[in-house]
């Protein structure tokens, strides 16, 4: 990185720091002194002192870890079938084009329209919550992953012209390799809406977790501690984003993993080590 | 089909839309064909439909007329592309192994090493990714998976229009050593002292529609080995000149 890039970098961090430490004061000195907006909007300071309770004498933690539970799983299960069957679509055009409509009418469907009857299905537990997370993830990630099969076509397409290769080897050694760069996009997007989808469980229908914790503050006008646990709940979707982000760096060995044969991977190991080690 | 062909063009003609929708004429009338083991080019300025001509052959695009390749050579097809695509999951090497891998044919890394290292790739250069291969090595890259994939008949779109001056030279001389009376090339150029080295026919192109003008057979007295030594004989300014001239002779 160069320097002034660095300097970049580091003075936005400084300057966001500002911003937000300003939105903070103002909000502060807003409250203090009408106690009409105190009583709607709370404080920092007693936003921070309810946090500190809820964390040290109310067990916050177990919230956030079950809703961090319902959330993770959610997410993987809705990414990981979503973009199969997303890779899948690439091998029917015409497959592809009649479920076109059904994705996009199933993408736009409000996941609290469905929270209902997912109620019916499975009940008020876990796998309610793990649902709605994989619903909510399942279309976005077919969509994304699909559309990125078709771009590795565009993209690398031509690699294999003049050598004849079947549909099965285009698919296996340029879509699906190709297509994992999506895959990733897809599961950062699908983070925040599996933590919207466990979320809408727990506010529908719950015994613990983060929307039980804002839905029963709400309920008691104890806007101070809706808030904490709203920022916990942003806290929680910046974490698995992060995460996200650290699986994404290796997106390179999955798709070399996924579209080289052992054989070769394994004699280009020893060629690395024999040569550049 | 003429029995003694790999490639055969008969009064080949492909239209294109223009933006307004109109049918336009890319290429008329083209009639060529590339006999076992030759080296043939396609010479004509940028424009005049010479790559058109290539997917025609490679049946990507729709044309009228006769374009065909011997069906017993098809299996056994290459094309070395303009700008050449490759997986960025796999280093140099492993690209240049793809073409055996999608035949099914156990490809011996030892030999393609040995290929790579032909067209001047060093051994930790192999084990780059794309991304940290320049311009030229990218294209050396692509001749050698064209060539590690063992074709009988090779199509080449200006291969050598992103390399530098001395590895152009270079890969010429190599590749006139490697394909000389063992594979049949068409070769795509715009480049005349190219066409002149590596071919035994060039067949001129002239633009707006691209149609051929004249047909040039380079016959010097002995084998030309070297690009450079090329400019030195006495019979090269007058094939230059010849194929000038019908490359000027309407102007895209």
């Amino acid at each position: 990185m160069s320097a002034d890039r660095k300097y970049f970098t580091d003075s936005s961090h400084w300057i966001a720091l500002l911003i937000a430490f300003f939105l903070f004061f103002t909000w502060e000195l807003a409250t203090s002194y009408n106690s009409k907006m105190l009583f709607f909007i709370s404080c920092p300071t007693q936003i921070f002192i309810a946090l500190k309770n809820m964390l040290f004498s109310e067990n916050l933690l177990i919230d956030i870890a079950i809703t961090a539970i319902e959330a993770i799983a959610g997410t993987a299960i809705g990414t990981m079938l979503g973009s199969a069957v997303g890779l899948a679509l690439w091998l029917s055009k015409r497959v592809a084009h009649i479920a076109s409509p059904f994705v996009v009418v199933a993408a736009n469907y409000p996941v609290f329209a469905l929270a209902p009857v997912a109620i019916v299905w499975l009940g008020i537990g876990i796998k309610m919550k793990i649902f709605l997370g994989a619903f909510a993830t399942f279309f976005i990630s077919l969509d994304l992953t699909h559309h990125g099969a078709k771009v590795a076509q565009e993209n690398y397409g031509n690699v294999f012209d003049g050598f004849r290769a079947s549909y099965w080897d285009t698919y296996r050694k340029i879509i699906v390799p190709g297509a994992i760069d999506s895959v990733f996009s897809s599961m950062r997007v699908s983070v925040g809406l599996g933590i919207l989808g466990a979320f809408i469980g727990e506010f529908i229908a719950s015994d613990r977790g983060l929307g039980r914790v804002i839905l029963r503050a709400s309920g008691l006008y104890q806007v101070d501690r809706v808030f904490a646990a709203s920022f916990c709940l942003v806290a929680l979707a910046a974490l698995l984003n992060k995460v996200a982000l650290r699986l994404e760096e290796n997106k390179l060995f999955i798709a070399r993993w996924v579209g080289i044969p052992r054989r070769l991977r394994v004699r280009s190991k020893e060629l690395v080590d024999n040569i550049l080690l | 089909m003429d029995c003694k062909s790999d490639i055969l063009l008969e009064n080949l003609s492909i239209n294109f839309s223009d933006p307004k929708g109109t049918l336009k004429k890319a290429v008329a009338g083209v009639t060529l064909n590339v006999f076992p083991g030759e080296i043939v080019s396609i010479v004509g300025p940028s424009g005049c439909g010479k790559t058109s001509i290539l997917r025609a052959v490679m049946n990507e695009i729709e044309y009228e007329g006769k374009c065909s390749i011997n069906a017993t050579r098809e299996t056994e097809l290459g094309y070395l592309h303009q700008t050449p695509s490759f997986l960025p999951w796999r280093t140099a090497l492993e690209n240049a192994v793809l073409g055996h891998e999608v035949r099914g044919i156990v490809a011996s890394i030892h030999r393609v090493q040995e290929l790579l290292a032909d067209f001047g790739i060093a051994e930790e250069e192999m084990l780059y990714y794309p991304d940290q291969l320049s311009g030229g090595m990218k294209q050396r890259v692509a001749i050698a998976r064209a060539l590690e994939a063992s074709p009988k008949v090779l199509l080449c779109d200006e291969p050598f229009s992103a390399i530098d001056f001395i590895n152009r030279l270079n890969l010429n001389r190599l590749l006139k050593q490697r394909l000389a009376l063992k594979v049949s090339v068409l070769l795509v150029t715009h480049n005349i002292d190219e066409a002149i080295f590596l071919s035994s026919r060039i067949y001129v192109m002239s633009g707006s529609p691209g149609r051929i003008v004249d047909v040039v057979e380079p016959k010097f007295k002995h084998f030309i080995t070297d690009p450079v030594a090329l400019r030195e004989e006495r019979e090269f300014e007058c094939y230059f000149n010849q194929i000038w001239h019908g490359m000027a002779k309407n102007e895209c």
